[in-house]
C-alpha cells in the first residue's frame, strides 16, 4: 500500500519528469497560454499514459525486445488519436484551440519514457499508478506555468477577467512577453530553480572543484 | 643569429638599477631550502654539528639519487629544520674556513661521466625540464637544451656584464653541457649582448618587455613542448659553476646576486655564496622604516630568509600601509574598488600573457580546475614563472601559479 | 607595449573596478538631468534601490561579496528608459534583467550577458504600447571622456569598437540604409557600444573573436535597423552578439589548440 503510495506520489515533486528528468518540454511550452487549454492537455495526457501503460504491462510477456519501441509507438499513437476524436467530438472549440499538440502526445517524450521505463517491467496495477503519478507531476508544473503566464499575458484566469486592463479602464498592461514561448522557458527555469532549491537532492553533482587556497603555513 | 621581439610589459617596480661592479659579501650564515626542489624527501649525511667541506654532500633524495645537495661552502651544520607533513624546509650552515673537496674531472668527457661529475657535485639540480618543470631524471634525453642568458624580471642584473667577467668558466660549462642532449643546445641571450660564441651552441636573440627573458618563451618560439618532447633549461650562473668546476675540480663558491628595490639606498651587485642570508645581504643598505626582503624579483619572488638557488637578485621593498592605519581616502579607494572577486578581462592580460596563451580562457580553466580545456590551451607549455606577469597584471589578488601548478600535477598523473 | 610608468597606473585597483564606467556615464547623465528634469534621478533611484536590494540578497546568500557594477547598470537603465514608464515595469525588469542577468551566474565577472542589456531588452519585449522603443536623444560629445576612460583603462577592447564601425558602415554601404551611417554620428550608439557591447566581461574573450563580435554586432545592427527604431535595434543587436560571443571564443580556442598540435606535432 505504501509502496503503491510513493509510485504515485513520487513523480508530483522528487522525481516529477519536467523539472528533474526535463522532459515533455516542447508542449509545456506550446499550451500554457492560458489555464483551460494547459488542464485539456495534460488530462488527455493522463488518460493516455494511463491506458497505454496498462495495455503494454498486459501485455509485455509478448512484445519481442527487437520490435518493443514499435510496438508502443502503435499502442500510444492509436490511443492518442481516439483522445483526439473524443475532444473533436465532445469540445470542439477547445480542441481547435489545442491544434496538434493532442496528437503530438504521442512524441511526447514522458510517455514514451515511462512505458519504456517502468510498464515494461511491472505488472499492470503499479505500472499504472506510475502513468498517474507522472501524469499528474506534468499536470502540476503545467498548472503553475500556465497560471503565471495567463494571469500576467492576458490577466484573466480559466476565462474569468481577474487584473483589470488598462483596455477595459483599469490599470494593468498585461505583459506581450508571457504570451510568447521564452517566457515559458523562463518560468520553467524559475521553477527549477526553486524545487532544486528546496530539494538539494535533486541537483547535479559539481563538473569541476574550484580551486580553494591550502591553509597557508609561516615559512 | 635571428632575433625575436617578444610582447609583454615591464611592470613598475622602480626604475631600471644601474649597477656597478660587484662587491664582495661573504654571510655568516647560508641555507639550502627545501622550496628549491619541490617534493623532496631528503636522507641526510651530516648531523647538527657536523664541519662540512665545501661540495660534501649534504643531503639526497631517497627515491632519486639524482637530487642531491652539496654544502655550497665550508662551515658547520647549524640547524636542520623540518616543514608541515614532515617535509623539508631548510638546513642551515655557518659559514667558516675550511677545505673544498676535490673532484675528479674525467679527462675525455664524454656524457655519462659528466652526467655522475654534475650529480656528484651537486649541480644536476641546477637542470629543469619541460613540461612540468622538475628536475630531469638522468637516463633522459632531452630534444634540445636551452641555456638562460637574458633577464627581464623586473630589477634583475644584466647577465652579459656578469658572465663577461667570468667568460672563461661560462665558455667551458658551455661546451660542456652540449653533451648532455643530442638535440641543439640553444643560448638565450638579449640581442646585442656579445655573449661568447661556443662551436656547436646556436644562439638566439630575444629583444623586447618581460616575459623575454624567460626560459619559457625561448622554448615556445625555438622549440615547442607539449606533447611527447621534452626540453631542458638551465640558468647562466649553474653553467659558470660547472665550468668552474670542470676547470678547477672545485665547486664555485660564488653567486653574484643584484640587490635593489625601493627600500634599498641604492641598487648593489654582489658577489656572495648560494643560499645566502638575507639579513647580512642587506645589512646597512636599508632605509629607515619597514621593509620586506624577497629573494627573487618583485614580480616572483618568495619571502624567504634565505637566497633561493634559483634567484639571482633580491629585493627589499616597502611594506605596503597596514589596513588599520590607513587614511580614509585609502579606505574610501579600498570601499570602491572592491568587487566580486571574479576574473574581469582587461587588455593588460593580453599583453602579459606569455607568448602563444589566450590568457582569459586560460586562467578560467586553471582556476576551475578543467584539465582538459587547461590542456588544449597550452597548460604543458608553462610553468608557475611563466603566470607571474599575468597574475602581477590581475591585480596579485589571485595565485595563478598555484591554480596552474594544480592542473600540471594532474595531468602528470595522467601521463 | 605600455612604459612602465603607465603599467603601474594601469594595474592600479581603482583603474580597474568600475570607477571608469561611472566616471564616463556622469556626463550623459548631466545632460538628461539638463534636457529632460529630474525624472533621471527618481528613476535611477528606484532601479539602484532595486538593482541593490537584490545584490545584497543575493552577497547574503552565497557568501560573495560585489562591487559597484549594479550602480553602473542601474544607470545605463534609468538613461535609456522613457520617461513615462510605470515604476512596477521598471522594478519588474530590473529585477529580471539583474536576477537572470548577473546573479544567477554568481555575480560580476561570470556572468555572459550584461544586466543593462537584459533588462531593456525584457522591457522592450515585454510592453510594446510603452515608449521604450523611442529613441532617447544623446549628442556623441558627451561620450568622448567615456571613450577616453575605458579604452584608456583597458576595460573596453578597441578590437570591439573596429568591428563594430566596419559591421555597420560596411553593410550600411552595402544594402544603401543611410540611417546606419548616420547612426555612427549619434551618442546613443556610442552608449551602447562603449557600455553593453564592449564590457569586458559580456564580451568575447579573446582578441580574435572580439573583432568578431564587433563585426557580428554591426552586421545585426543594419539588419535589424530596416525594421526597428535606433534604440531597439542596439539593444537587440547587443544582445544576440553577446549570446553568441561565447561561440566565437571557442572558435578561436579551437584554431588556438589546433596551431599548438601542429607546432608540437613538428
Amino acid at each position: 500500500m505504501l509502496k503503491s503510495l510513493h509510485t504515485v506520489t513520487d513523480p508530483l515533486l522528487d522525481k516529477n519528469p519536467v523539472t528533474v528528468h526535463i522532459l515533455g518540454i516542447c508542449s509545456a511550452l506550446a499550451v500554457t497560454t492560458s489555464v483551460s487549454t494547459a488542464l485539456t492537455l495534460s488530462l488527455a495526457l493522463i488518460v493516455v499514459l494511463t491506458i497505454a501503460a496498462g495495455i503494454i504491462s498486459l501485455i509485455r510477456h509478448h512484445i519481442p525486445s527487437s520490435i518493443r519501441i514499435i510496438v508502443q509507438i502503435t499502442i500510444i499513437a492509436s490511443l492518442v488519436i481516439v483522445a483526439d476524436q473524443i475532444l473533436q467530438a465532445f469540445a470542439y472549440a477547445m480542441s481547435q484551440r489545442l491544434s496538434v499538440f493532442v496528437s503530438l502526445i504521442a512524441t511526447n517524450c514522458i510517455v514514451l519514457g515511462r512505458t519504456e521505463a517502468f510498464a515494461l517491467n511491472n505488472r499492470p496495477l503499479p505500472a499504472m499508478l506510475d502513468a498517474l503519478g507522472n501524469g499528474a507531476g506534468y499536470a502540476i508544473v503545467l498548472l503553475v506555468v500556465a497560471f503565471i503566464r495567463e494571469l500576467l499575458g492576458a490577466g484573466t484566469l480559466m476565462g474569468f477577467g481577474i487584473l483589470p486592463l488598462v483596455a477595459e479602464g483599469g490599470w494593468y498592461q498585461p505583459m506581450r512577453l508571457m504570451l510568447l514561448a521564452p517566457s515559458a522557458f523562463i518560468i520553467l527555469g524559475l521553477l527549477v530553480w526553486a524545487v532544486r532549491s528546496a530539494r538539494p537532492a535533486q541537483q547535479e553533482p559539481r563538473e569541476f572543484t574550484p580551486y580553494a587556497p591550502e591553509r597557508q603555513v609561516q615559512p | 643569429m635571428t632575433v625575436r621581439r617578444v610582447n609583454g610589459f615591464d611592470p613598475w617596480f622602480g626604475p631600471v638599477p644601474a649597477y656597478g661592479a660587484p662587491t664582495a659579501i661573504i654571510p655568516r650564515t647560508i641555507a639550502l631550502l627545501g622550496d628549491d626542489t619541490p617534493g623532496l624527501r631528503p636522507v641526510f649525511a651530516v648531523e647538527t654539528g657536523a664541519p662540512v667541506a665545501a661540495g660534501e654532500t649534504l643531503f639526497v633524495d631517497s627515491k632519486r639519487p639524482e637530487l642531491r645537495h652539496v654544502a655550497p661552502v665550508a662551515g658547520t651544520v647549524r640547524d636542520i629544520r623540518r616543514g608541515p607533513r614532515r617535509s623539508f624546509d631548510r638546513l642551515t650552515l655557518s659559514v667558516e674556513a675550511g677545505e673544498a673537496k676535490a673532484f675528479a674531472i674525467p679527462a675525455p668527457l664524454e656524457r655519462d661521466t659528466l652526467v655522475a661529475l654534475m650529480i656528484e657535485a651537486g649541480l644536476w639540480v641546477g637542470l629543469l625540464a619541460r613540461p612540468f618543470g622538475h628536475v630531469p631524471a638522468p637516463d633522459t634525453q632531452p630534444a634540445a637544451l636551452f641555456v638562460t642568458a637574458i633577464d627581464t624580471r623586473p630589477l634583475a642584473p644584466d647577465p652579459a656584464a656578469i658572465i663577461g667577467a667570468h667568460r672563461a668558466f661560462f665558455e667551458r660549462g658551455l661546451a660542456a653541457l652540449r653533451l648532455l642532449t643530442p638535440g641543439k643546445t640553444y643560448l638565450c641571450q638579449r640581442r646585442g649582448a656579445g655573449l661568447p660564441a661556443v662551436e656547436g651552441v646556436v644562439e638566439a636573440g630575444f629583444s623586447g618587455p618581460h616575459p623575454a627573458g624567460l626560459a619559457g618563451t625561448h622554448i615556445h618560439y625555438l622549440h615547442p613542448v607539449g606533447s611527447g618532447d621534452t626540453v631542458w633549461h638551465i640558468a647562466y650562473q649553474e653553467v659558470i659553476a660547472l665550468g668552474h668546476l670542470l676547470a678547477t675540480g672545485t665547486i664555485w663558491q660564488h653567486r653574484v646576486i643584484g640587490l635593489a628595490g625601493d627600500g634599498t639606498l641604492r641598487p648593489a651587485l654582489v658577489e656572495t655564496v648560494p643560499g645566502a642570508d638575507l639579513h647580512d645581504l642587506f645589512a646597512g643598505r636599508l632605509i629607515d622604516g619597514p621593509v620586506r626582503l624577497i629573494s627573487g624579483s618583485p614580480l616572483d619572488g618568495r619571502p624567504t630568509r634565505y637566497l633561493a638557488r634559483a634567484h639571482h637578485q633580491a629585493s627589499a621593498l616597502r611594506h605596503a600601509p597596514i589596513a588599520e592605519r590607513r587614511d580614509w581616502l585609502g579606505l574610501a579607494a579600498t570601499w570602491l574598488a572592491r568587487g566580486s572577486g571574479a576574473l574581469i578581462p582587461n587588455r593588460l592580460h593580453e599583453q602579459a600573457a606569455p607568448p602563444g596563451l589566450l590568457p582569459i580562457p586560460f586562467l578560467r580553466a586553471i582556476s576551475v580546475g578543467d584539465i582538459d580545456a587547461a590542456r588544449r590551451l597550452g597548460a604543458l607549455e608553462f610553468v608557475e614563472e611563466d603566470m607571474a606577469l599575468l597574475a602581477h597584471a590581475d591585480g596579485g589578488a589571485a595565485d595563478y601559479g598555484r591554480m596552474l601548478r594544480r592542473v600540471l600535477a594532474e595531468l602528470e598523473t595522467a601521463r | 607595449m605600455i612604459p612602465a610608468r603607465l603599467a603601474a597606473l594601469a594595474t592600479h585597483r581603482l583603474t580597474r573596478g568600475q570607477l571608469p564606467v561611472l566616471a564616463g556615464l556622469l556626463l550623459p547623465l548631466f545632460w538628461m538631468l539638463v534636457t529632460q528634469g529630474p525624472a533621471v534621478l527618481l528613476r535611477l533611484a528606484l532601479i539602484g534601490a532595486i538593482t541593490l536590494g537584490w545584490q545584497i540578497l543575493f552577497a547574503r546568500l552565497r557568501g560573495q561579496g560585489f562591487g559597484l557594477e549594479g550602480i553602473a547598470a542601474a544607470t545605463i537603465v534609468a538613461l535609456l528608459a522613457p520617461d513615462t514608464a510605470p515604476a512596477w515595469q521598471l522594478a519588474l525588469g530590473t529585477s529580471f534583467g539583474v536576477v537572470i542577468g548577473l546573479l544567477v551566474f554568481g555575480g560580476h565577472g561570470r556572468n555572459i550577458l550584461h544586466p543593462a542589456t537584459v533588462t531593456l531588452a525584457f522591457l522592450m519585449f515585454s510592453f510594446t504600447s510603452e515608449a521604450y522603443r523611442i529613441t532617447p536623444e544623446l549628442p556623441i560629445w558627451t561620450l568622448a571622456p567615456a571613450a577616453l576612460l575605458l579604452l584608456a583603462s583597458g576595460q573596453a577592447n578597441w578590437r570591439l569598437l573596429l568591428g563594430a564601425l566596419i559591421g555597420l558602415i560596411g553593410l550600411g554601404w552595402l544594402q544603401t540604409v543611410p540611417e546606419a551611417l548616420e547612426m555612427a554620428g549619434t551618442g546613443l550608439f556610442w552608449l551602447v557600444l562603449l557600455f553593453l557591447l564592449a564590457d569586458p566581461v559580456a564580451s568575447a574573450a579573446t582578441n580574435a573573436s572580439r573583432l568578431l563580435h564587433g563585426l557580428l554586432f554591426g552586421l545585426l545592427t543594419v539588419l535589424f535597423l530596416q525594421t526597428g527604431t535606433a534604440i531597439s535595434t542596439l539593444v537587440f543587436a547587443t544582445l544576440m552578439a553577446a549570446i553568441f560571443a561565447p561561440l566565437l571564443d571557442a572558435m578561436a580556442i579551437a584554431v588556438n589548440a589546433r596551431r599548438r598540435e601542429r607546432r608540437h606535432g613538428r
